[in-house]
């Protein structure tokens, strides 16, 4: 990712009380960031992404994903379980949460 | 990579061959049930239905060449103890063989084979350690005051060297091994990890969140060690 990129994000995430319309825009920008933190470790930072896309979708599928998987890196699985768990009452279709849910559970 | 061959596909076989083929292993997956041998076909090297007492048809598909031979036949002991017997005779260097009785172990134990397991009580005795000790991971006991055990690295390691933690000095155990989790993201910008294994770390090695260290010690210091996660 270029610095150029991360400013225009980090740009992104300092509007507050966006408009619908820029609701997505800065949920993306939100996640990009997360990722950003996540794949450079900084899981504190990372985590707090994605609880802010979290504060403007509660249901956001991806926020949820990767706030279990930071669990699952800090060797944390039964709260990356009841994340999952939130990910498929919420989302009963998500492949990704069912095969990770079965797959911590030793199916 | 060695090449292996399991013979008797329930669910203990179906899982040492699924693992065998996973690690990149070439596996030769044999089972008298066409249906067991057919779940297995799309991911084994070879597999093949027949009667694992078949001597004729074992040597035919080339048996007598695999590096260790899985036996995992547990109920039927005549199958299990005969086809043992089969692949000492056709010159298989390696047996391992499952058993269900002290006497089954005792006759496979006579016929040479290497090593004797049975799943149950290994099951058994691997649910006790984890319940005894929840947070640690898995639990090889080498003798009664010695084990190797996976071990999450607890908060207070983090960031620290082996050699400023002091495991040794402090617990009286060697780190063997530190098992960590590399995040990564795909093309399609998906977050995953990927595994690496750091053999026998340095002691200025550090340790990352999310660590898991492979510890040698004695059994009574692993408790001490597991109250600090």
């Amino acid at each position: 990712m270029s610095d150029e990129k991360r400013e225009e994000m980090k740009e992104g995430e300092k509007g507050t009380s966006p408009g619908s319309e820029e609701k997505g825009k800065e949920i993306e920008n939100l996640l990009e960031m997360g990722k950003f933190y996540y794949v450079n470790r900084k899981f504190d930072e990372a985590r707090e992404r994605f609880e802010k896309v979290l504060e403007i979708d509660p249901d956001n599928e991806e926020a949820l994903l990767n706030i279990a998987l930071i669990h699952e890196l800090h060797n944390e699985p039964e709260k990356a379980k009841e994340v999952y768990q939130t990910v498929l009452k919420k989302h009963p279709e998500s492949a990704a949460a069912r095969e990770k849910l079965n797959r911590l559970s030793g199916l | 990579m060695r090449q292996f061959a399991v013979i008797g596909l329930g669910r203990f076989g179906y899982s040492v061959a699924e693992t065998l083929i996973r690690k990149g292993a070439e596996v030769l997956a044999i089972d008298r049930d066409e249906e067991k041998v057919q779940k297995i076909s799309d991911i084994a090297t070879f597999a093949v239905a027949m009667d694992a007492t078949d001597e004729k048809g074992l040597k035919s598909i080339g048996i007598q060449n695999v590096d260790v031979a899985v036996v995992s036949i547990g109920e039927d002991i005549e199958s299990s103890v005969l086809a043992v017997m089969i692949l000492k005779e056709l010159g298989v260097k390696e047996i391992v063989a499952k058993a269900i009785t002290d006497l089954h172990a005792r006759i496979l134990v006579n016929l040479g084979v290497s090593k004797v397991i049975f799943p149950e009580r290994e099951m058994g005795r691997r649910l006790a350690n984890s319940l005894v000790m929840p947070t640690v991971h898995d639990f090889i006991q080498l003798s009664e005051e010695y084990s190797i055990a996976e071990i999450p690295a607890p908060k207070e390691f983090q960031g620290k060297s082996l050699k400023e933690i002091g495991i040794r000095a402090r617990y009286n155990m060697n780190v063997l091994a530190i098992r960590r989790k590399v995040p990564t993201i795909e093309d399609e910008g998906e977050t995953s990890y990927r595994e690496e294994t750091i053999i026998s770390p340095s002691a200025d090695d550090k340790i990352e969140a999310g660590d898991v260290l492979v510890v040698l010690g004695e059994n009574r210091k692993f408790q001490k060690l597991s109250k600090l996660i």
